[in-house]
């Protein structure tokens, strides 16, 4: 209990320590928002002036600063310049997309990782590790923008899957079931695209780690007793694995939500990749601020889950 | 279908093991592993397999047990258990024997657990690759396992690896070799990483298992007095050969083969102390040197109510509760004590590798505790410690001469100079030339151990502290370090401190020793006193578990 409390109290301090980061960051990069404004003859610098004390761009940065969080608190994590709305309403539906992705994503790569790793490191040097070791350096070797470009081009000459975007063009008018499995068409080609890019990892990690625990001295012993390998490789050698892995987990989900963004870009994926973007290119402050938090928060919240099933599931780490 | 093994349990007349011109070779190396190895094992019988470390003990565990790693490879013979050739048996077969009818104890306790299973689960896992029950049933046979083996209680059945002690993890670890009441016990040096209260507990559990199972084991040491009162017969091994196969009141009191006889004359004798002061030294004729000014005669360590505990998260630990100790310059002491009684604790805070709570270190006139960086860097040479695992206190991408010279590195001695200066000290130690170019690693342990009392001589320092130097080593490489290490003391007139568990090794090593005992020094005497009148009760515990022959008492060993 009291671990978790501290464990909170952790994140906290890093989410604040960001969003302060990316606010003085964001404020030194040179121009804002209404600077494009300005080639516009029929904007007056007047109205430019007021709108820009309007939105309180005229006050000084730590003024700047309350009042985001103030406005935090109600839920509209300040203002967006382009939508002219609450920014934090814009960015939550964005993430709903981007966690939709990176989460089928990060699920997959673990559902492939875990066995084909598992199959690798138990019959070391046969042709299942061959064929294993082969896939992670190949995929390792392929640059994820490349990669993409040939699903696309798959996608545009087959015309099998949908190439572009998270739902089709009459998405409104189908039913619900349809709808799914419209959402699903769109997530395949994005999908693979990022487990393609994570898979490799995940394989080096997980060959490595029961590679490992299969050398100890405990697994011969058991072996010594009698006891099936594989009953050894499930119930033994699994379990004494999973430490490294459940590290790696945390750090994969945290991974993934920033990678996605390119991703999301080459494939008009509606997540936060193309809205950070726009942002970027706009200027439009609170939102750039309000994406980098949340992409801190998946990092802080990625660690945090892997940290809390380590403790879960290593005796030593309760322990120590 | 195959026939099962098990069927012929009844049936079989006879030995229990019949091991038959037993030929092990590795792949690449000419000479074989062992060589034409027979003998032969009752049942109920229980046999002692001496030698030391390298001449094939383990290989020949492992090869009864078809466990061997893949670059040795059986040549020849058979191994016949109730007159099956275990040699030629299928892998279901040996799956069937292994811990059913032949159950092998490692070495190192901390290894062979699985660190993240509770220790009942590992127990009840062996019983179920052998026996079928239910999960209760299952359970209930490994908590009356435990509980017979002296872990009582689902305390201990729900506990993990890392909160038992060494001795406890030995125990559950002859609890899973027995759960499934094999035949036959085939134990690799099980009391090697033990201390000696821990290892006098393990073996009478041994000895209470065989009577009580009519087991028949097989007991691997390089230690002939712990097979005494345990084998009925021993099986001497020297260079993958056996050179003697007799009842053990033989071996123990008519050695014929020079081999057991050198075995025997690594053990130092414990009734004998006093002899030991009239002996001459084992090594002569280094010269003393000259005893340093001033501090010579005065007091060159002094330790007033030294603190320290570790905080773990739920608790703290106590390992220092007020230790209070002195070394006066060129003495030869000990410290003894069980494994956690703060031994280690104490000698690391003596170099401030560990920072005490409070208290006060003393040496040669100077408050170590006090001490800023650079005069702590100054300090620091004049007591140099000794780890007890040279194969990782050693950096293995150094050569030998590379480790030796390090520390004048660090002090900034030119390139030639550290050349001269090391070779010089190595050659002191005995320790050849050729060697320079090697790496720790491709030395023996005895060598390593050499290597680093050369890396710490080389600055000179005026105490040297020996933490479990020699622990682990065979008895007779033990015995090497220990007379290179008295004569040194001698040469060099530095002061020495002998940190073990052994009270044996430390009685020949030291003039005083002090007894340790949970985080306290409870006793301090001269070796002759500390034997004849040992004052407290952990004192008088030390002294009995030293293993001992204990059948006659007219043999002084």
């Amino acid at each position: 209990m009291q671990l978790l409390l501290r464990r909170a109290l952790h994140s906290l301090v890093l989410l604040v320590s960001a969003s302060v980061l990316s606010f003085v960051l964001v404020d030194l990069a040179p121009g804002d928002f209404f600077d494009a404004m300005r080639m516009n003859p029929q904007i007056t610098p007047k109205t430019i002036a007021s709108m820009r004390s309007q939105y309180g761009l005229n006050r000084p940065l730590p003024i700047r600063y309350l009042r985001w969080v103030a406005s935090a608190a109600t839920g509209d994590w300040g203002v967006s310049f382009a939508y002219n709305s609450p920014a934090g309403p814009i960015v939550w539906a964005r993430a709903q997309n981007t966690l939709l992705l990176a989460g089928s994503a990060t699920l997959m790569a673990w559902l492939i990782a875990i066995p084909a790793g598992i199959c690798a490191a138990a019959r070391p040097g046969s042709w299942i590790d061959l064929f294993i070791s082969g896939t992670t350096a190949s995929l390792m070797a392929i640059p994820e923008l490349v990669l993409a470009i040939v699903l696309l081009l798959f996608a545009v000459r087959t015309r099998c899957l949908p190439s572009a975007g998270m739902t089709s063009v009459n998405f409104s008018l189908i039913d619900p079931a349809a709808k799914i499995r419209d959402v699903l068409a769109h997530l395949v080609l994005p999908g693979f695209c990022l487990t393609a890019g994570l898979l490799p990892l995940l394989l080096a990690h997980v060959r490595t780690a029961v590679a490992e625990v299969l050398q100890s001295s405990f697994v011969a012993a058991a072996g010594g007793y009698g006891i099936s390998f594989w009953r050894i490789l499930v119930c033994q050698a699994l379990p004494a694995a999973a430490n490294p892995l459940i590290s790696l987990f945390g750090v994969s989900i945290g991974l993934l939500t920033s990678s996605s963004l390119i991703v999301e870009v080459i494939f008009s994926w509606p997540g936060l990749g193309q809205l950070m973007l726009e942002a970027i290119l706009q200027r439009d402050f609170f939102v750039i601020v309000d994406v980098s938090l949340l992409a801190t928060a998946f990092v802080i919240l990625g660690n945090a889950i892997g940290d809390l099933l380590l403790y879960a599931i290593d005796p030593r780490v309760r322990q120590a | 279908m195959e026939p099962t093994l098990r069927a012929s349990e009844n049936q079989h007349f006879g030995p229990l093991l019949q091991v038959r011109h037993l030929t092990i070779e590795q792949r690449g190396l000419g000479k074989p592993v062992l060589d034409h190895i027979s003998f032969d094992l009752h049942p109920g019988e229980a046999v002692g397999v001496l030698g030391n470390s390298g001449v094939g003990k383990t290989t020949l565990t492992r090869a009864i047990l078809r466990v061997l790693p893949s670059a040795l490879r059986v040549t020849g013979g058979t191994v016949l258990f109730r007159g099956n050739d275990l040699l030629c048996a299928t892998a279901r077969q040996l799956r069937q024997i292994r811990g059913a009818q032949i159950s092998l104890i490692h070495q190192e306790p901390e290894l062979v657990l699985n660190p993240v299973i509770r220790v009942g689960e590992q127990v009840v896992e062996v019983l179920r690759a052998h026996v079928k029950l239910d999960r209760r049933k299952l359970r209930t046979e490994a908590q009356a396992m435990l509980d017979a083996i002296g872990l009582p209680g689902s305390d201990f059945y729900f506990a993990y690896p890392h909160q038992l002690s060494g001795g406890q993890r030995q125990r559950v670890v002859i609890a899973q070799a027995l759960v499934s009441k094999p035949a036959l016990l085939i134990a690799d040096e099980p009391t090697s990483a033990l201390d000696n209260v821990a290892q006098a507990a393990i073996l009478g559990l041994l000895k209470d298992s065989k009577r009580r199972y009519g087991l028949a084991v097989m007991f691997v040491t390089h230690n002939p007095v712990l097979l005494s009162g345990l084998v009925d017969r021993v099986v001497v091994i020297n260079e993958g050969r056996i050179v003697e196969n007799r009842t053990f009141d033989q071996i123990c009191w008519e050695p014929s083969h020079p081999y057991t006889k050198e075995l025997w004359r690594a053990i130092p004798p414990v009734a004998q102390l006093s002899d030991r002061r009239s002996q001459p030294p084992p090594v002569s004729g280094a010269k003393p040197c000259p005893p340093a000014g001033d501090t010579s005669e005065g007091l060159l360590l002094d330790i007033r109510a030294l603190k320290k505990s570790y905080n773990r998260r739920d608790s703290s630990v106590i390992a220092l509760d007020g230790v209070e100790f002195s070394l006066r310059s060129s003495s030869k002491t000990a410290l003894v004590g069980r494994s956690g009684c703060g031994k280690s604790t104490l000698a690391r805070c003596m170099i401030r590798l560990v920072e005490p709570d409070s208290g006060e270190i003393w040496f040669s006139g100077r408050d170590v505790l006090a001490l800023g960086r650079r005069e702590l860097a100054n300090v620091r040479p004049k007591i140099q410690l000794i780890f007890q695992q040279s194969s990782v206190s050693l950096n293995p991408r150094f050569n030998s001469l590379q480790v030796v010279e390090e520390p004048l590195r660090v002090h900034r001695v030119s390139k030639t100079e550290r050349r001269a200066r090391a070779l010089g000290i190595m050659a002191r130690l005995g320790i050849p030339p050729e060697w320079a170019d090697r790496h720790p690693l491709e030395l023996s342990g005895g060598q390593r151990q050499r290597l680093a009392l050369a890396r710490a001589l080389i600055l000179e320092p005026s105490l040297l502290i020996l933490d479990e130097a020699v622990c682990g080593l065979d008895a007779s490489v033990q015995k090497q370090i220990a007379d290179l290490l008295i004569e040194l003391q001698r040469s060099f007139s530095l002061s020495y401190l002998y940190i073990s568990h052994d009270l044996r090794m430390a009685a020949y090593l030291a003039d005083d020793i002090a007894v340790m005992h949970q985080g306290r020094i409870v006793e301090r005497a001269s070796v002759d006193k500390l034997f004849s009148d040992p004052q407290h009760p952990e004192t008088h515990e030390l002294i009995r578990s030293i293993p001992r022959v204990s059948e006659c008492s007219t043999v002084s060993i």
